[in-house]
């Protein structure tokens, strides 16, 4: 908590938050420090890890829910705080990158309980997003319990819609068959 | 030696994936394995999901039959997939059967049976791996045990190791790795 409130060094932050997340309810005590991240608009990335964080100690913070939703509701997550210049940004990285959206999703894949409008966010990244988006949406949308016959429905959709282009790989793409998985391609090298 | 006896069905294939660049890359994967975590709720996918196992130019067809047994358990299109696979001509098809299979026996010790003919396969790597899978299961791969037996006679010196250990772990004489905290 010390760390996440006084430390200058980013990355000791954000592995802190993280740390905190990992922790669960126990961190409890951090919740003012992070809530606080969270309404901090000069830290983008952090503000997501604090929300990542949050969901992992306090699933129920509605406050968490409302602020993923938010983030969410634009294409970018960093087009929330577009009224901000560039150099305000107190942050050395880039906050707009695909992978910041995909942490939301997840985020918002573990508030508790889920309500019609986070429904309607995951929903929304499910058949709008880019195809990252897409598919964190699809992971996070087969973990909910309890699943209604929508959220099926949604997936089968998606199922349909996925399959509109095919080309041909010879034989196993690389992704499919990396050498820490597949034996053969410790011998015999990767599948080009 | 088992090596070598089991015949391996003479089937080329063109395997197909989606395009990398198209829209379905990552997603269909991810919504398969998806209605397939959500179990037997996902009943309404089923035809969809039989579609997708059955079509042999589709690489996610052993994705597609993990996902059927979750939601109703093993039924005959899982089984020819799996068997299909486990016997094509193209090791990493095999390899890809034997892994989806392998991810499945942890969840269901039934697909374990299922697993056993991976134990013949006239490749070391996959007998191999096939052994090291089942390892993990602890006394929950009793059934394995006699063909494990017979790999510890194998022609390969890291089948018959593999198989000594997987032996051990059957017996319970090893803490399995799959419950370690």
């Amino acid at each position: 908590m010390r760390v996440v409130e006084h430390d200058q060094d980013f990355w000791v932050v954000n592995e802190a938050i993280v740390a905190l997340g990992a922790i669960g309810p126990p961190a409890q005590p951090a919740l003012p420090q992070l809530l606080n991240l969270l309404t901090n608009q000069s830290k983008v990335w952090l503000s997501h890890r604090a929300a990542w964080a949050l969901v992992g100690i306090d699933p129920k913070n509605s406050m968490v829910a409302s602020f993923l939703v938010n983030a969410l509701a634009v294409p970018w997550a960093r087009s929330t705080y577009e009224n901000i210049s560039p150099a305000d940004f107190e942050e050395p990285i880039s906050t707009a990158g695909h992978y910041e959206r995909w942490v939301l999703i997840r985020a918002l894949g573990r508030v508790q309980p889920q309500t019609p409008e986070t429904m309607a966010v995951l929903y929304r990244e499910l058949e709008h997003g880019e195809y990252g988006s897409q598919a964190t949406a699809a992971v996070v949308l087969g973990g909910l319990h309890p699943v209604t016959s929508e959220t099926v429905t949604k997936l089968i959709e998606a199922l349909r819609r996925s399959g509109d282009e095919r080309l041909p790989a010879d034989p196993v793409p690389a992704w499919m068959s990396p050498p820490w998985i597949s034996p053969s391609c410790w011998t015999k090298g990767h599948a080009k | 030696m088992l090596n070598e006896k089991m015949p391996v069905v003479q089937e080329l294939e063109t395997i197909y994936v989606p395009g990398k660049d198209g829209p379905g890359w990552g997603l269909r994967l991810r919504v398969i394995r998806a209605l397939g975590r959500i179990g037997p709720a996902a009943h309404q996918a089923l035809p969809l999901l039989v579609e997708e196992s059955e079509n042999r130019t589709n690489i996610l067809r052993f994705d597609a039959a993990v996902a059927i047994w979750r939601i109703k358990g093993p039924s005959p299109v899982v089984l020819a997939t799996f068997d299909n696979g486990l016997h094509n001509l193209n090791i990493q098809i095999r390899e890809l059967a034997l892994a989806r299979l392998s991810d499945l026996s942890i969840e269901f010790p039934e697909a374990v049976p299922v697993l056993l003919n991976a134990m013949n396969d006239p490749d070391r790597l996959v007998r191999w791996w096939a052994v090291e899978s089942i390892t993990p299961l602890g006394t929950n791969a009793w059934l394995a045990m006699a063909k494990v037996r017979l790999l510890e006679n194998d022609a390969s010196p890291m089948v018959r190791f593999a198989a000594t250990q997987a032996l051990q772990a059957i017996q319970g004489n090893a803490y399995p790795q799959a419950l370690k905290p």
